[in-house]
């Protein structure tokens, strides 16, 4: 019977960029300084054109090496779980610092006022045409979106799921959010991506299978924390369960 | 292993053609056109622009103390529905294992453009205004004031927002999360969308023509929409009426561009198709089709041939009905699939207005009176920025046969 | 190279945000759109905002904009033609 794995991770955020393809070898740069050279060897000329939550996003999914782990038939049958907090909350405040300035309505920027642009975008570079969403709460977006990513596959709806957990402002838009005096960090991105595939059709070993274990106290606090469970893994560590009790979906790691 | 059975067991319904779902069926067989100039707020640059806005005053009705705009379309519509449903009469602890699945886009915006501009012309203003600011307040507002604390989430995938958010809530019954579901949509006119769409060029100030062979855009609308999803088993044990059965929804991707939709509408077909086979349906079985239609060149061109080509010829009764409400965003799936319940509930499909002559790449001639028809099932498209495509279907429900 | 068509590509990589591309990457006479450069139609809105800030020139029909930016070189003459600034 076929079975839900991750087979890749990708993190981009304050301790550094790192993922399934690339270990963190990475000089880190924070999301203003962000170029796609630093990520890719691969050309993507519409880099510059993204915003700061589609650049944190992409960054991160770029580590896991998607084109390493499926061929375009799966990656038309992937789809895409993304879980934001402030979602676009960035780019609202550029949309608007932006038309004040230059007495104009910046058309890029304001497809960017949407959250779920940044699926569009990775969606167009990756090929992916299942279904997907974003989700926005106070807390447990990326557990939520783990969690939906998890039943998508499971359910045969898709071969394979992206799922992310990604905030990100760029240090512009920070300011600016200051001058309105809304006090914000100017140091924030995070970005965590994870790439679920149906068992049956992935080639090799997943990292870590889900696994349902009704009725077990689970705790899987972040996407963030299950990053640093995969790298801290070393060869011969198993990951032990993680899980989200609410939702009764764990995570089993693969004994090596 | 069977899935549970959903059905819908209580609507409640705010756009600019009415405050209930009555209201809006009058309207729909009157050919009541909800466009207007704006007035809720002021955009210089667009005087004179036509949206559906919403008539009367949100912060009156909702018996809300304080939200933004949205909050307060949401918290009506949702009142509206759960006691339609019959749910106020419910213990506490049963209602706290009500979940909610909201589709949003602007959340409180135009409160926030209001804080924004008195700041920029008076030097200062009440920061408490940024407290509706986030797309998950409406969902927190409603939780706090019906008393529902299921699994609870927003939907932000632009217009497709509350399609997902109807097809989310219904997994949750499925999956076992919740037995009951408040889910729905909401946006609310704001400055930026305004702006927004003028500055892509596709809004059409004089109101939208959805399939018609000069439209030139769309025209915004909002409003809030919300269904009582149910598990089947729970609602036929506390005797609630079925005002239809929620069989099918499929989602898609598009993967073509940020803002416009791949030509050959390959996406929304994906949707149809995958909602069709959710529900163990064949297109033939289709009796309605609510487009997503919002009047611009592109979106109808390729909704219309995916339209074409997944009936083959036999192409049902269509339409939009964005020339009622104006394109409402991410309550638009919600919105939409009121109507088509409606349709069901009084067996009348309702026209699409706007049109003069129907654009000749269309092999099927979308209707522009209301036709009195039996309908047994209906499909709604949504269609969004960033290429989200959403497909839900409904059968009539036992209490209207 | 001419000054206008110097300014147009340095203009353009700025203005439409292709961070990493050299202004000698783009030929003065390949298309824009479709092939060529590549761009997309939110790039189109966007090169109408730089026609107007920069030169003072109003676009009002998009379809307007297909013939005028076919290619660097078509744009530079029409720039010549029509700047007010």
């Amino acid at each position: 019977m076929s079975g839900v794995g991750i087979y890749g991770y990708g993190r981009y955020d304050a301790s550094g960029i790192s993922g399934t393809r690339r270990t963190s070898d990475i000089e880190l740069m924070g999301i203003d300084d962000l170029k796609w050279k630093h990520v890719s060897d691969v050309t993507y000329k519409r880099f510059g054109q993204l915003d700061a939550l589609s650049k944190a996003a992409m960054a991160a999914t770029e580590m896991i090496g998607i084109s390493e782990l499926m061929g375009a038939d799966i990656a038309s049958e992937t789809g895409i779980t993304l879980g934001t907090k402030d979602g676009c909350l960035g780019t609202d405040i550029d949309f608007r610092a932006n038309a004040i300035e230059r007495d104009v309505s910046n058309p890029r920027l304001f497809a960017y006022t949407l959250p779920s642009t940044v699926c569009g975008d990775l969606a167009i570079r990756h090929g992916f045409q299942g279904a997907n969403a974003c989700y926005m709460s106070e807390n447990d977006n990326g557990v939520l979106a783990l969690a939906e990513g998890f039943y998508l596959v499971e359910s045969g709806e898709l071969q394979g799921c992206l799922c992310l957990e990604v905030d990100a402002l760029f240090e512009e838009s920070a300011s600016a959010a200051n001058e309105f005096k809304m006090n914000l960090d100017t140091d924030r991105f995070s970005a965590y991506a994870f790439l679920l595939m149906n068992t049956d059709v992935a080639a090799g070993s997943p990292l870590g299978e889900f696994a349902f274990t009704p009725g077990e106290d689970c705790k899987m606090g972040s996407l963030r924390e299950l990053c640093g469970l995969i790298e801290s893994r070393g060869k011969d560590v198993p990951i032990t369960k993680i899980g989200y009790d609410d939702l009764a979906v764990s995570i089993r790691g693969m004994e090596r | 292993m069977t899935l549970p059975n959903v059905v819908v067991t209580g609507m409640g319904i705010v756009t600019s053609i009415g405050w209930s779902p009555e209201e809006v069926q009058e309207s729909i067989l009157n050919k009541r056109c909800g466009f207007r100039g704006i007035s809720c707020l002021d955009s210089p640059l667009f005087k004179g622009t036509l949206a559906g806005e919403v008539l009367g005053d949100p912060a009156a009705k909702s018996g809300l103390a304080e939200g933004s705009r949205s909050d307060h379309l949401a918290l009506y519509a949702a009142r509206q529905a759960f006691v339609a449903a019959g749910l106020e009469g419910l213990t506490e602890d049963v209602k706290a294992e009500i979940g909610i699945a909201l589709g949003i886009t602007t959340g409180g915006l135009s409160t926030t453009e209001v804080y924004l501009d008195q700041l920029l012309t008076e030097g200062d203003s009440d920061i408490a205004q940024m407290r509706f600011h986030e797309c998950s307040t409406p969902v927190a507002t409603i939780s706090r004031e019906l008393g529902l604390f299921g699994i609870q989430t927003s939907v932000s995938n632009a217009c497709a927002s509350s399609a997902n958010a109807l097809a989310l809530g219904r997994e949750f019954i499925q999956s076992g999360e919740a037995e009951v579901v408040l889910a729905g949509g909401v946006d609310s006119l704001s400055r930026l969308t305004v702006n927004g769409f003028n500055s892509l060029l596709v809004y059409d100030p004089d109101g939208c023509r959805p399939f018609d062979e000069n439209r030139s855009g769309m025209t915004l609308g909002e409003g809030a929409g919300f269904v009582i999803l149910e598990s089947e088993a729970h609602a036929n044990a506390r005797d609630a009426r079925t005002l239809a059965h929620f069989v099918g929804a499929g989602s898609s991707f598009d993967g073509f561009h940020i803002t416009s939709p791949s030509p050959d509408g390959s996406a929304i077909h994906d949707a149809m198709s995958k909602a069709l086979a959710d529900a163990g349906r064949v297109p033939s079985d289709i009796d309605y089709i609510n487009a997503h239609g919002t009047g611009t060149l592109d979106n109808d061109a390729s909704e219309g041939e995916a339209i074409q080509r997944l009936f083959d010829g036999d192409v049902p009764v269509v339409s939009s009905t964005k020339g009622y409400c104006g394109h409402t965003l991410a309550a638009a799936g919600a919105v939409e699939s009121i109507l088509c319940i409606l349709a069901m509930e009084h067996g009348v499909a309702p026209p699409n207005l706007g049109i003069e002559n129907v654009d000749p790449a269309f092999r099927f001639d979308p209707i522009r009176e209301p036709i009195e028809t039996g309908l047994n099932t209906v499909m709604t498209n949504s269609i969004g920025f960033g290429g989200n495509n959403c497909s839900l279907i409904f059968e009539n429900g036992d209490s209207n046969q | 190279m001419d000054d206008l068509i110097s300014e147009l590509k340095v203009g353009i990589i700025k203005h439409l945000g292709f961070d990493d591309m050299e202004p000698d990457e783009i030929e003065t006479d390949a298309p824009l759109f479709e092939t060529g450069l590549g761009l997309d139609s939110i790039d189109a809105l966007e090169l109408v905002v730089l026609l107007k800030e920069s030169y003072g020139i109003e676009i009002k029909d998009i379809e307007e904009g297909k013939t005028i930016f076919a290619s660097i070189q078509v744009l530079s003459e029409f720039v010549k033609e029509n700047r007010q600034k």
